[in-house]
């Protein structure tokens, strides 16, 4: 097994609408989950917008990609009303090649906060089975 | 020291089987695009024999059950990791498997998720903190 380790340094922030207790239901109804009135645990996952579009900056299609772990800390609760702001870089890229096949590991790393204060902090791995089907927007250092 | 043969387990949760129209209201609520969880053509042309559930679905179901035994005005969420273990396709039917870790604070709790046939479709560790109660509440 033979690794090289990429470092793409990409990033990106946006600001997402505010949650409201439809959407939440919304996905409390998607997930077989009692609705609370709290955001529920899970529910930081609206806001990977950004790892979807920093795949495609990689010439990733979303079709190889395999969700292998995800982490998430709690600071402060996701609110309801206000937009969230989103920040997302791509903390790691590792190229292996296992049994004559290029894998790539990709870790990245989002936070999302409401009027200056981070509420979760996420980390999302893949695994990306193939190769860039498309021209990579940015380039390996 | 911990002693994973003297963990209290907690009890365990069943989920409804899963369905092809369980993936596409997910995928709505979520905003998950990838094809391989709405379009046969694309699992198929991935390698797999179906469409298959997402993995945050899984950790969905893992949330609900957190809350289910820490209720959220009564303990609050500080870590939750979750490690996908195996693929989950319509028809499988998960149940969520839980054991303390640790009782005081923070409070220390291991998941599992496991399909009909007893495998292990995903793992999770979880910190929780007890909320101290409001001296002026009714309680």
């Amino acid at each position: 097994m033979t690794e090289k380790t990429l470092f793409p340094q990409l990033s990106l922030e946006f600001t997402a609408p505010a949650i409201t207790p439809c959407d939440v239901e919304q996905f409390c109804g998607a997930t077989q989950s009692t609705f609370r009135q709290s955001i529920p645990p899970t529910f930081a996952t609206r806001f990977r917008e950004g790892e979807f579009a920093l795949l495609r900056r990689l010439g990733r299609r979303l079709a190889s990609v395999i969700h292998t772990e995800q982490v998430y800390e709690y600071y402060e609760p996701l609110p309801y009303g206000g937009p969230i702001d989103v920040r997302v870089r791509l903390e790691s890229a590792r190229e292996r090649t296992m049994g004559g096949q290029k894998v790539l590991f990709l870790c990245f790393d989002s936070e999302m906060g409401a009027k200056g204060r981070l509420c979760v902090r996420a980390r999302t791995h893949f695994l990306v089975r193939e190769q860039p089907q498309v021209e990579p927007l940015c380039k390996e250092t | 020291m911990d002693n994973q043969r003297n963990r209290r387990s907690l009890a365990p949760l069943e989920k409804a089987p899963l369905t092809e129209e369980m993936l596409q209201a997910y995928a709505q609520a979520s905003g998950d695009p990838n094809p391989i969880h709405l379009d046969k053509a694309a699992a198929h042309a991935a390698g797999f024999p179906s469409v298959l559930a997402h993995g945050m679905l899984l950790m969905a179901f893992m949330g609900d059950y957190l809350e289910l035994h820490f209720p959220p005005d009564q303990f609050k969420l500080r870590l939750f990791k979750t490690r996908f273990k195996k693929m989950t396709f319509p028809g499988d039917i998960l149940t969520v498997h839980g054991s303390l870790k640790t009782e005081e604070d923070p409070i220390g709790v291991s998941l599992r998720l496991t399909n009909q046939k007893n495998e292990i479709t995903a793992e999770g560790d979880v910190e929780l903190t007890r909320m101290v109660a409001d001296a002026h509440s009714a309680q």
